[in-house]
């Protein structure tokens, strides 16, 4: 799968309009868009969320992020664009 | 039972480990979670094509199944609108637990390939939670739609797809 630079930014604009509509669940701070490949070389979108320092990522916190994390993701392939979303966690310092 | 042997992988006692065994135990905790979505699908698959082939040899069958092809058949279903032959198979889009079934299974097979071979990732305890619950969810969200006919659909799409394709 091929993409242009004008797709790609396009794709990215889009991703955080979707990103910034959806109500940012409790314990994340932050969420960017970052563009890259899969391991088969597939171009893909990476939704980078930022945790909250004090944030205790336990089982049932993980279930609300992944439905919280699935409504964007729902949003990204629902309306048409090539690159598959995948989810990054990070720590805020 | 597969998801829950994930966990089970899960270290339980972080400060009685070294970095590196939490590390090998976390890599080990991603790929199992993928292999638990992986078989679930893959069994049921044995099971609707060869029903009556010996359970000592269904391992056989199940390596038809290529992981590449299955993720590029999973992205096939995840779009509001299906495309044909899809959408004359099942309709104007999958259900919300298939499209769930699809989705973690390509973000969990991303991640068992970085677990397993890409010695950069630095996984953590949260990607690690957070990807072996995708797998939980996965594999329920299978067994809401275990032997309906757009589970079966989707099961001989990823053996059958090259010949459906003739159909476009």
């Amino acid at each position: 799968m091929k993409t242009t630079e004008e797709q790609d930014l396009m794709e990215k604009a889009k991703a955080e309009q979707f990103v910034a509509e959806t109500p940012m669940m409790e314990g994340v701070e932050s969420v960017r868009v970052e563009l890259d490949e899969d391991h088969t070389g597939d171009p893909i979108l990476w939704l980078v969320f930022r945790l909250r320092p004090d944030l205790k990522f336990d089982r049932p916190i993980a279930r609300r992020f992944n439905e919280y994390a699935a409504v964007i993701q729902t949003k990204i392939l629902h309306s048409g664009l090539k690159r598959f979303p995948h989810t990054r966690l990070e720590r805020a310092a | 039972m597969l998801v829950a042997r994930a966990w089970k992988d899960e270290p339980s006692h972080p400060r009685a480990f070294d970095d590196e065994v939490v590390a090998a135990n976390l890599r080990r905790a991603v790929s199992a979670a993928y292999y638990a979505l992986f078989h679930q699908i893959t069994m049921d698959a044995v099971g609707l094509i060869a029903p009556n082939v010996p359970a000592s040899t269904n391992h056989r069958i199940q390596r038809w199944f290529n992981h590449t092809e299955m993720k590029a058949i999973c992205v096939r279903f995840v779009p509001e609108k299906l495309e044909r032959p899809l959408r004359d198979l099942i309709g104007e889009s999958a259900s919300p637990d298939l499209q769930t079934v699809a989705r973690n299974f390509i973000q969990l097979q991303n991640a068992r390939h970085r677990a397993d071979y890409d010695l950069s990732y630095d996984l953590t305890w949260d990607d690690a939670y957070e990807l072996l619950e995708l797998a939980s969810e996965g594999v329920k969200a299978w067994q809401h739609i275990q032997g309906s006919a757009e589970a079966n659909v989707f099961i001989l799409s990823q053996l059958m797809w090259k010949n459906w394709e003739r159909e476009r």
